[in-house]
This record gives C-alpha cells, sequence and structure tokens, in this order.
C-alpha cells in the first residue's frame, strides 16, 4: 500500500454501519495517488487530498483535510461518476475541525469519475480533483 | 397487480389504498419494523418513521414502482430492493448512525438519497442499464457506496 502526498493522520471515524456495508462489497486495500491543495490560513498550514485505494473490483476514495487542531471549517465532497451502467451524483458535506478523515465514497462497475474535495477554513478555500477512468 | 405486506410495529398506523401503502409511526416512537412487498405496476408504498432503531425493508418488482420513506432519529435502517425497470427509490434519513440500502436490477431505474447527520452510510446497488444514483449527505464521517454494473 502506498500513501499519498501530505497524508493527514486519518481518524478512526464511527462509520457506523459502513463497515458492513464495505464489507459486503469487498472493497480493499491499495492506495493509489491522488490529488491535493494546500493554502496557509490562520491558525497553520490547511491541505486537503483525495486517497483513492483500488480494490475488489472497486475504488474507494476518502476526502482527507490535513490541519491543525484549532482549525476548523467546512468542506464538500463531491463525486460524479457517468458512463457504464448508468450515473451517479454523490454530494457530501458538513464541518470538520483539525485533521481527519472527511467523507467515504466507493464506487464499482465500468465508467469514469471524478471527485472534488472543496476544504473553506479561514475565510479560504481550497480544491483538490480526482479523476479515474475505465474498468475499476 | 398483486399486493401484500406485512409489518410488525407497535405505535404503527398503515394505510392502504389500491397499489399504494402508506406508513406512519407515532412521534418519538421507536424500534418499529415495517416489511411492505409489492408486485404489479405503478405500485407506490411511502411514509415515515420517527425515533431510534426503526427499520423498513421495502421489495417491489415490476415497472414503473416507486419507495419513498423518511427516516428521523438515530440508528434507523431502510432497506429497498427494486427489480423491473423505471422503479424508483426516495430515502430521507435525519440523524447519526442511519443506514440506507438501495439494490436494483433492471434498467432505467432510479435511486436518490439523503441523509443528514453523522456517520451514516449509504449503499446503492444498481444491475442493468440507463440507472441514476444521486446520494447527498450532510455531515462528518458519512460514507456512500454506490455501485452500477
Amino acid at each position: 500500500m502506498s500513501t499519498i502526498m501530505k497524508s493527514a493522520p486519518q481518524l478512526a471515524a464511527p462509520f457506523t454501519g459502513a463497515s458492513i456495508l464495505m464489507a459486503a462489497l469487498a472493497f480493499g486495500a491499495a492506495v493509489t495517488p491522488g490529488a491535493s491543495d494546500a493554502v496557509a490560513g490562520a491558525g497553520g498550514p490547511v491541505s486537503c487530498a483525495i486517497k483513492a485505494s483500488h480494490g475488489g473490483g472497486g475504488v474507494t476514495l476518502r476526502a482527507v483535510v490535513n490541519a491543525p487542531d484549532a482549525v476548523s471549517g467546512t468542506f464538500r465532497f463531491r463525486v460524479a461518476k457517468s458512463g457504464g451502467g448508468g450515473g451517479a451524483n454523490i454530494d457530501q458535506s458538513g464541518d470538520f475541525s483539525g485533521a481527519g478523515s472527511l467523507a467515504e465514497v466507493s464506487l464499482g462497475g465500468d465508467g469514469t469519475f471524478l471527485a472534488r474535495l472543496s476544504v473553506t477554513a479561514a475565510g479560504k478555500t481550497i480544491e483538490c480533483s480526482e479523476k479515474i477512468a475505465g474498468a475499476l | 397487480m398483486n399486493f401484500r405486506n406485512a409489518f410488525a410495529a407497535g405505535a404503527t398506523a398503515l394505510a392502504l389504498t389500491t397499489g399504494l401503502a402508506a406508513l406512519t409511526t407515532a412521534a418519538n416512537a421507536g424500534g418499529s419494523t415495517v416489511s411492505i412487498e409489492q408486485r404489479g405496476y405503478g405500485n407506490g408504498v411511502g411514509g415515515s418513521q420517527t425515533g431510534r432503531v426503526n427499520r423498513l425493508t421495502v421489495y417491489q418488482q415490476g415497472n414503473r414502482n416507486a419507495a419513498v420513506s423518511t427516516q428521523a432519529g438515530s440508528r434507523n435502517r431502510a432497506v429497498v430492493g427494486q427489480a423491473g425497470s423505471r422503479n424508483s427509490a426516495l430515502t430521507t434519513q435525519r440523524g447519526g448512525g442511519n443506514v440506507v440500502g438501495v439494490a436494483q436490477f433492471g434498467s432505467r431505474h432510479t435511486a436518490i438519497t439523503s441523509q443528514d447527520g453523522r456517520g451514516n452510510a449509504v449503499a446503492v446497488i444498481q444491475a442493468g442499464r440507463g440507472n441514476t444514483a444521486t446520494s447527498r449527505q450532510v455531515g462528518a464521517g458519512n460514507v456512500a457506496v454506490i455501485v452500477q454494473d
């Protein structure tokens, strides 16, 4: 497993019920690079990243923010899928405080996947994007 | 049209019309389980559950069926299975730790899910062509799984 740039420490997020779903879909493990962005704001630098893990016939995209504990803000993680068996749009948003995993999306099937993560903190917005095409 | 339903829910009211099932649990109730199965054309089921640990299971087979559900509270679970074509599933959950699963087999199905809260999970599986899935989650620590094949 390889990790991506500027990898933020991952929080043990309480994905209640998610583990069941994830296990059922047997998505796995190998992490490949994603995209990241960073900005220096009040309270320290803030960066975002999208981590992609391939395995089990699918890909898992995890939205990650790296920020000092004192920094809080909002995020929006959008994933659009086109082609293959159909189209899908996923929109996840919320608040964050400090570094950690913000949201997670797992996708299976053929098609093109475009993921965008925007993080706003201290009045500044940074964005990360990741595009995955072809059969997973 | 063949309609069958089975449910066991304390404090649950069920109203039925031809091809339409509506369910509503009493405010602040919890722990109710509702299971509905419909076969045929143009069936609809809709309703809401409020409280904790509610369960809703809907299975529809045929064409142009619709399942609409709302759950408010925590640790609720909604599962929708649809087979045929042009069926639609719309689920809304508010609270934390809720789970919704939608499985659609056939063509041109639509799945729309919305969750507000923390630690929610959605899984949509669509097998067939021309299906669409839209999932919206507001809150931290949410997970979405979409598989289309």
